[in-house]
């Protein structure tokens, strides 16, 4: 893989180089489609990875997250090859949809094939293109459509390797994950190819705390992977919290939901999370957390049907413990950068 | 023409005072004293029975009758949890007059998580509606005969719309004394004279003599604490404003918000990636960035750029944007500082400790 002749899309990218290439996709009715890619190619060898975003149409945070990354200065001393791709679903992007106009989720659909669905083809010139050609890939992503997720990275923490990366990446928390039949990293995986996924923040929403937290984990992953220089530490770095086990809480009743406790926040077994209660009914349903834990994921939207997932909530027996890490995490993120050009980036509003 | 619309306001109050009068909704009788749910029929959503709830709370004195309504957008949601905690409020016990609750006039649209009724149409649009009308049409015709017409004040709670969001305001028309006095004791940090819009509930509303003061505040498909403290409060502003519920807060402490004659919707010049640097309640000066539009793979950057000097009250919260669409909802307030202090000592307070211990043993939504 890290020959010397690299071409993407047709075009062969020489060491050093720092290019866009635009892949042509199936045309969405009569508007051609592109797929941008940008690659950056270092002067000296080193693996090759990919950073992915918006495979799900409506997760956004990852565009400004490879935004911020690929300004950063530091790119220029990189070992190897970085491929970035901040919209992997156009189609998705342009109708404000997690899937594809076929309805298919792409996510589902690895590797894909020529012949396929819409949602098969996409996938099968991502996955030939860019993922088949990696050492390695972190796909950026953030919780569904009114959920939002506290920026987490799901790996299998029983690979040395991804798990050592998953830790490195400083985000809160490592929430160990199974594979989906389908999915990118289901796929690329068993091409060889490990993935680290990024969750952070809520779709068709940016989160100012969840893109910083995405661009120095990249930096931290680069320089775990020695594809950057790696700083020298003053303090021993903080571990994440890192759970094998987290479920989601569905709501028992549908109604009004009042959610009471945010992300981040630690809960006791039987706490009262949220409230689910009716218009002009005095009735009111406590959901209660099944164990002890640490709020995850939540729903953002205040109407819930029975089934409905309303907390994730990740097992964690020391709350004391779990307090001090997601505390550490989130206030080193908003405070200053090492990097200046990441000071100096507006925060949004 | 203030002392005109004064006298037909003062006249028609008067009128509807001097009969001891029936308050019948949906067939049903509501004595002094009492406090009902009815439900009325509405169309069916296809095979599945569908009604409209009201609480209706009738004071054992005499007073006006005031609707609060919310959810006429489906996907405006804050009024309902603001009438949730409002009914529970002890005050409520020595009423004078009657308050009729409907927590979610488009009962369609809450189902769908949508603006609109099944049939595409914006109900806000359609009053007076008629009985042989469209769906919108009937729904309008059923809410203004049942409701609107036998009350002498409406409040309309509302939020932004979807992927927006505003910061707690009043919208009216301020050149009425009397709705002007009552919109300043709602105490939201902001009063937006704003015009009427045709088939709206304000509109024909107003024209049968029902002034309505519209709360807009937050986000839809979103509750917001702030925004649900500030209504609920605002809503017993008001009924000791109109003299139906007693004094019990100090009315000394009055603030005084922010009013305004002229907005704009600053709509974008670019499409792209939208990142908004400003956000609810700040001031702006003229020429100030507000907001960048990005493209993903390349370094131009379009800056979006304050048009005049005044207060955020109203903004997108999605990252996606195209040419033409609205980015900031901008009040023209020259004098910054005054708002800056206005606006931080509303949201604030609203947040702390009230007055009512019933608004403080509420659990914050997060």
């Amino acid at each position: 893989m890290p020959s010397s002749n690299f071409i993407l899309g047709g075009v062969e990218i020489p060491r050093g180089v720092n290019v866009t290439v635009n892949i042509n996709l199936p045309k969405l009715y009569n508007t051609p489609t592109q797929l941008p890619v940008r690659v950056i190619r270092g002067r000296r060898a080193g693996p090759t990875i990919f950073v992915s975003a918006a495979i799900h149409g409506d997760e956004l945070n990852g565009i400004e997250i490879i935004r911020r990354f690929r300004k950063l200065n530091i790119l220029k001393k990189i070992k190897g090859t970085i491929i970035l791709v901040p919209i992997v679903n156009v189609y998705g992007i342009m109708t404000l949809s997690r899937y594809l106009p076929d309805r298919r989720d792409l996510n589902r659909s690895f590797p894909g094939s020529s012949k396929g669905s819409l949602a098969g083809r996409v996938a099968k010139i991502f996955f030939d293109e860019i993922v088949k050609k990696c050492d390695l890939g972190i796909d950026l992503h953030t919780a569904a459509i009114h959920k939002s997720n506290l920026p987490q990275v799901r790996t299998n923490t029983d690979n040395e390797y991804t798990f050592r990366l998953a830790k490195a990446f400083g985000a809160p928390v490592v929430l160990h994950s199974e594979l989906r039949d389908g999915s990118l990293r289901a796929v690329a995986q068993e091409e060889g190819v490990p993935i680290l996924l990024y969750e952070a923040g809520e779709a068709l929403r940016f989160d100012e705390t969840s893109i910083r937290i995405g661009v120095q984990g990249l930096v931290n992953v680069l320089r775990e992977n020695a594809m950057l220089p790696k700083i020298v530490r003053k303090t021993a770095r903080k571990t994440p919290i890192i759970t094998k086990s987290s479920k989601w809480i569905r709501a028992t009743e549908s109604g009004m939901l009042r959610t009471i406790k945010a992300l981040g926040d630690t809960v006791e077994k039987d706490e009262i999370i949220a409230f689910i209660d009716e218009p002009l009914d005095s009735d009111c349903f406590e959901i209660l957390s099944p164990f002890d834990g640490v709020i995850i994921g939540k729903s953002e939207i205040p109407l819930v049907q029975e089934g409905d997932a309303i907390f994730h909530i990740a097992k964690f027996g020391n709350l004391e413990v779990a307090e001090g890490k997601i505390e550490h995490f989130n206030e080193n993120m908003i405070e200053q950068s090492e990097f200046h050009e990441l000071n100096n980036e507006d925060i949004i509003e | 023409m203030k002392a005109i619309i004064l006298f037909i306001f003062l006249s028609s109050w008067l009128l509807a005072q001097s009969i001891d009068k029936k308050i019948i909704i949906g067939g049903v009788e509501v004595l002094k004293g009492t406090t009902v749910t009815i439900n009325i029929e509405l169309p069916k959503l296809y095979n599945t029975p569908t009604q409209l709830p009201v609480r209706v709370i009738r004071g054992k004195e005499d007073g006006p009758t005031v609707f609060i309504s919310a959810a006429i957008h489906g996907d405006e949601l804050n009024g309902i949890e603001i009438i949730r905690r409002f009914r529970t409020l002890p005050i409520l016990k020595n009423l004078k007059g009657t308050i009729i609750l409907v927590p979610i006039v488009n009962i369609y649209g809450v189902m769908n998580l949508s603006r609109y009724l099944p049939d595409r149409r914006d109900l806000n649009r359609n009053f007076p509606g008629t009985k042989k009308g469209s769906l919108a049409s009937r729904i309008a015709n059923i809410f203004f005969k049942e409701i609107v017409k036998k009350s002498n004040l409406g409040i309309d709670l509302h939020t932004a719309s979807i992927h927006k969001s505003n910061l707690p305001q009043i919208r009216t028309n301020i050149d009425n004394p009397y709705v002007l006095r009552l919109a300043k004791a709602f105490e939201a940090p902001v009063i937006l004279h704003s015009e009427l819009r045709d088939g709206s509930l304000r509109a024909v509303a107003e024209e049968h003599g029902v002034p309505i003061l519209l709360y807009e505040a937050g986000e839809a498909l979103r509750f917001d604490e702030q925004s649900i403290r500030i209504g609920v409060k605002g809503i017993v502003n008001v009924l000791q404003e109109n003299g139906m519920i007693s004094n019990i807060s100090n009315r000394n402490s009055k603030k005084f918000p922010v009013i305004v004659r002229n907005s704009a919707w600053l709509r974008s010049t670019e499409s792209g990636i939208i990142r908004t640097i400003k956000s609810l309640g700040d001031t702006v000066k003229k020429g100030d960035i507000i907001a960048y539009i990005n493209e993903p793979l390349d370094d131009s950057v379009y800056e979006i750029l304050a048009p005049y000097a005044g207060i955020i009250i109203g903004k997108s919260e999605m990252p996606l944007i195209q040419e033409g669409d609205a980015v900031f909802h901008i009040a023209n307030f020259k004098k910054l500082k005054i708002a800056n202090k206005k606006i931080g000592y509303f949201c604030e307070d609203a947040i702390e400790d009230c007055e009512f211990i019933d608004f403080n043993d509420k659990e914050a939504i997060e």
